[in-house]
């Protein structure tokens, strides 16, 4: 009994700190949310309770909240399986035996070191529908570009192609679930008389879906708050430009939240769509979950 | 006795050191780049030499204008702020986040109301207390490049005065490469945004005698409509963003207007300093051409508001500075400075002689259908960004412009009455 | 037709099909490396040119002359270099804590078997989920009134306390350690601390280099914290300025990519001096509880 208890005290010593950062930078800040939500607060006078007034207004009056989902919505269901997939392909290409592989490793990993505040200004630059090199090289093909980030229609796309191009982490955590899979597994298949294709769809998918999985969930809790990217693009494109353009089309649920917090000072609103994104991401990240059961295989 | 005689002595000395001590004030502009180098050589420097016991220690926020309302709100503040636009004024004084300068103005000498243009007057008060008083003030008016005009075979002592002759203005400027690429812009009406046009219509977008919005007023529809019609002309609005994503930095020489790309362009009276640093060329000024029934000479007035928010550590040297650079002396440097227009009658006088720009701000600042850059109202720029995201929904054809504006009105209307001041 | 040459036939096409894959990953992988090395072709390409042959049209490839003073202008344009040390002095203490605090807190979560733990250990887990928007705006406000607005502390003083993630990653290495490393010490009455330092914390040194590694870069490109938390410019870290300098001088495309590449150069550095590091510790991340 008194070793036990030694030891409960010696644990809580030593997770002590993160207990007290836990209680004061995500407990009581998430009990603080809950009550905002209910408010309206302008951060300068006191929160004034509203009910569910915030709710409801989101849900049935606000536009832009439903330009905000549909937008980001877009991105969790094309951009991030695009995302996976490229990194996927990546990563099986470097898992072949070839010729430099260490140097492609590096090729394909580096973009995703490069600063996002970076990439975005240079993507920017790298779309411009007149001067930039993607519709330049279009052109010496004899398409005619888009107009990516002007254009409502190709802004989604412009910046799945440019997340595509720093998949390199995603990709990584796919090469080392790949380096997982035993030899002697692809040579009985090799007996077998399988071939590349077979092995790849027989072998190494059902073995690497725990990764699949993982990358997966992952990437939907960060797709679901997909920022920066979108924000310095849009806000970009002048200098007194509010983020989200053209035509609401780079709209996502964390930027409509952070103007909503920051520019028009509506506290409560904002904690309010915080809480829906909250429980839209444990929904999905459950049903994940439960899907789980049938194509995640954690044998071998 | 000796040691209290050195006791004495020490206090004295202590005190006087910090009677000599200068006072450091916090300044937060919204100018940024060159403009503030001057600012600082030829304005704030001056104020520091007559006034040594007080130090002006300047940053910029020059771009992150959205963010001084949480800066604000957030404490922490600076002592001055002037990277306010007369449109914050109403949403921060609201809010309690910006200091009553009344009784300081009572007081001061240099301060005189009467002197200021009634436009300017307006934006400084809220709820009639006074909240900011402005160095500077901007009116706005179209530059058109001369060169070009006589290229195309207009008269460039004759510019357009009707919506019309604008428009068959435009056309004739505008310019398209052998595969219908536009190379040359006439005039980006869009750009101007609705805040202008609907006024240049004779439209209001907020009604003070009842409290409401009027958003949808058929007089901004009519400007919206016409709005989209224009940039229709020119292939719709995503052929014109596409234009002008591939336009160069303002701030240089690549400004479309100078690296002649588009011929026509909504300015202000920095045009006198960009020809200087980035022309020169041949530019002439002409008002908002306007429809019949609507509002000739039509010019918005605006102005960075000089402001003390609320929790500054030192109101009284910040009022000083204040005091000096919204003064007679102050305004004319700022002025000159940037060849801005000054809202003080007494200096404009002085100045037009010097600064022929000033020429037409005159007229305008004295015209009482002159308005602000934005709506006086606490949720100034939840209105703007709304507006503009609609006018937007219009430009690109998802809306028509009637539905819009209906739309935004709704919105706006809601969010004023939610917010509940 | 004999068994021989059945075989041989077999063994011939399985060369010819090995043929094909080398070739066809070959190929591909050129492709993708194409693709992925054009943007940066682009990035540096544009950083050396001079302004009037930005918009040009056929495009110019290689800048003539290379204009190597427009690093040196970006430099001054952006004051890159109070940047830098507002960046150095967010991220490096930031880095130091998390790594420091969270692999105490890790210890703890491994290495004592106490009640509780596993609950408790699910908790942490779970918090990675949570949205940082849900407590944004409550923290906003506790900052604000701690005085905190437009000073690093927002950013610094939270990682004392150890990062969820981290301290996962520092507690899988730690569980992979045998058990009777500390048996022994605790037997012969060394107290938790002691082991903690002198045994287990020099034992756990790749786990530790991969988190300063992941949380320097991370730090180094933060974005919305300082967005939310830092106003006056002289105080922003290279993120915020260089999007700051965009939003102003918005198609200054040439010192703005010549800012970029200076901005990306000291990660791709630290990416080539630590490699090992890096990719072990990002492999490290897919590696399930």
């Amino acid at each position: 009994m008194r070793r036990s208890l030694r030891k409960l005290a010696m644990g809580l010593f030593f997770v002590g700190p993160w207990v007290i950062g836990f209680l004061g930078f995500t407990l009581y800040p998430m009990v603080m949310s809950a009550y905002y939500s209910l408010t309206n607060y302008n951060l300068v006078n006191p929160p004034k309770y509203i009910g569910w007034n915030n709710y409801i207004r989101l849900l049935q009056m606000d536009p832009q909240f439903k330009t905000a989902i549909g937008n980001t919505m877009y991105m969790v269901l094309f951009g991030l399986p695009i995302w996976l997939f490229v990194a996927l392909v990546m990563a099986v290409l470097l898992n072949e035996k070839g010729k430099l592989t260490t140097f492609f490793r590096t090729l394909f990993y580096l973009p995703s070191v490069v600063p996002t505040v970076a990439a975005s200004v240079l993507w920017m630059w790298v779309l411009n529908p007149q001067y930039g090199i993607v519709n330049t090289l279009l052109k010496s093909l004899g398409f005619s570009g888009p107009g990516w980030f002007t254009d409502p229609k190709w802004s989604k796309p412009g910046l799945i192609l440019m997340g595509a191009w720093a998949t390199g982490g995603t990709m990584i955590i796919f090469l080392a679930g790949l380096q997982n899979v035993p030899e002697a597994l692809y040579e009985s298949a090799e007996l077998d008389g399988a071939g590349w294709w077979r092995k790849l769809v027989h072998i190494t998918l059902p073995i690497l879906t725990p990764t699949i999985f993982f990358n997966l969930i992952m990437g939907m809790i960060s797709t679901f708050q997909y920022f920066t990217q979108a924000f310095v693009i849009s806000r970009g494109a002048g200098s007194n430009v509010p983020p989200g353009g053209p035509l609401g089309s780079t709209l996502f649920y964390a930027i409509y939240l952070y103007q909503n917090a920051f520019s028009y000072l509506r506290m409560g609103y904002a904690a309010a769509m915080a809480w829906l994104l909250f429980i839209v991401i444990l929904v999905s990240t459950l049903l994940l979950f439960r899907s789980s059961g049938k194509w995640v295989h954690y044998d071998t | 006795m000796k040691r209290t005689v050195l006791a004495f002595l020490l206090v004295l000395l202590v005190s006087a050191l910090a009677y000599a001590e200068p006072v450091t004030i916090e300044y937060w502009t919204g100018w940024g780049g060159e403009e503030l180098e001057d600012i600082q050589k030829y304005v704030i420097d001056e104020f520091m030499k007559e006034n040594p016991d007080i130090i002006v220690q300047t940053s910029t926020i020059f771009g992150s204008y959205d963010k001084l309302l949480t800066a604000i709100a957030a404490g922490t503040p600076p002592d001055v702020v002037s990277a306010v636009w007369e449109t914050q004024i109403p949403g921060l004084a609201e809010r309690g986040a910006l200091m009553n300068l009344d009784e300081f103005a009572a007081k001061s000498e240099l301060y005189d109301p009467d002197d200021f243009y009634p436009a300017n007057y307006r934006q400084s008060l809220y709820k009639g207390s006074l909240y900011g008083i402005p160095a500077t003030t901007n009116t706005s008016f179209i530059v058109y490049n001369k060169d070009l005009f006589r290229e195309v075979g207009l008269d460039p002592e004759n510019p357009p005065r009707t919506l019309d002759e604008l428009v068959h203005a435009a056309d004739l400027l505008t310019k398209r490469d052998e595969n219908g690429k536009i190379v040359r812009l006439g005039y980006d009406a869009a750009g101007s945004g609705l805040w202008v046009w609907g006024h240049v219509f004779g439209g209001k977008f907020f009604d003070e005698e009842n409290d409401v919005f009027t958003i949808n007023s058929p007089e901004n529809i009519k400007a919206l409509t016409w709005m989209v019609d224009y940039v229709n002309r020119y292939g719709g609005m995503q052929v014109v963003q596409e234009f002008i994503s591939g336009l160069g930095n303002y701030w240089s020489p690549q400004n479309p207007l100078f690296a002649g790309q588009v011929a026509m362009a909504g300015f202000g009276e920095w045009i006198v300093q960009f020809n200087e640093r980035y022309g020169p060329i041949d530019y002439g000024i002409m008002a908002f051409p306007a429809p019949e029934g609507g509002v000739q000479n039509f010019t918005t007035v605006g102005g960075s508001m000089f402001c003390i928010p609320t929790g500054a550590k030192h109101p009284e040297a910040a009022w000083r500075f204040i005091e000096y650079i919204t003064g007679p002396k102050g305004v004319e440097q700022m002025a000159r400075t940037l060849t801005n227009m000054p809202p003080r009658r007494s200096v404009a006088e002085k100045l037009v002689h010097d600064l022929p720009v000033i020429n037409f701000g005159l007229h305008a600042l004295e015209s009482p259908k002159a308005a602000s850059g934005g709506p006086l109202t606490p949720i100034d720029q939840f209105f703007l960004d709304t507006l503009g995201q609609y006018v937007d929904q219009a430009l690109y054809g998802q809306l028509s412009p009637e539905e819009a504006l209906n739309q935004a009105q709704q919105m706006v209307q809601f969010e004023y009455e939610m917010a509940a001041f | 037709m004999t068994l021989n040459t059945l075989s041989s036939n077999r063994w011939r096409s399985k060369r010819r099909q090995e043929i094909v894959r080398v070739v066809l990953v070959t190929l591909l992988r050129v492709a993708l490396g194409f693709m992925v090395a054009v943007p940066f072709f682009w990035l540096v390409t544009t950083s050396l040119k001079p302004e009037n042959q930005l918009f040009r049209v056929p495009v110019v490839w290689i800048p003539q002359p290379i204009m190597w003073s427009n690093y040196v202008r970006a430099v001054q344009y952006i004051p890159f270099f109070t940047y830098l040390k507002n960046t150095l002095t967010i991220a490096v203490p930031a880095t130091v804590f998390t790594t420091v605090s969270s692999s105490f807190v890790a210890y703890g979560f491994s290495r004592i078997q106490w009640p509780g733990r596993d609950a408790v250990f699910m908790v942490l887990i779970s918090t990675m989920m949570l949205p940082y928007q849900v407590t944004m705006v409550p923290l906003f406000v506790v900052f604000k009134n701690l005085g905190w607005i437009d000073t690093y502390r927002p950013l610094v003083v939270p990682t004392l306390f150890g990062g969820a993630f981290y301290i996962f990653l520092i507690r899988q290495f730690l569980m992979s350690l045998p058990m009777d490393l500390q048996d022994a010490a605790r037997i012969d009455g060394c107290s938790e601390l002691r082991i903690y330092a002198q045994i287990m914390l020099p034992l756990t040194k790749p786990a530790l280099a991969t988190t300063a590694l992941l949380t320097f870069i991370g730090y180094w490109n933060e974005f919305l914290m300082p967005l939310i938390y830092i106003n006056t410019n002289d105080k922003f870290p290279l993120a915020l300025g260089l999007q700051q300098f965009q939003r102003q001088y918005g198609a200054e495309w040439a010192l703005l990519m010549a800012a970029s590449t200076l901005m990306t150069i000291p990660i791709i550095i630290l990416f080539f001096a630590t490699q090992k590091t890096f990719i072990r510790g990002i492999a490290l991340t897919g590696i399930k509880g």
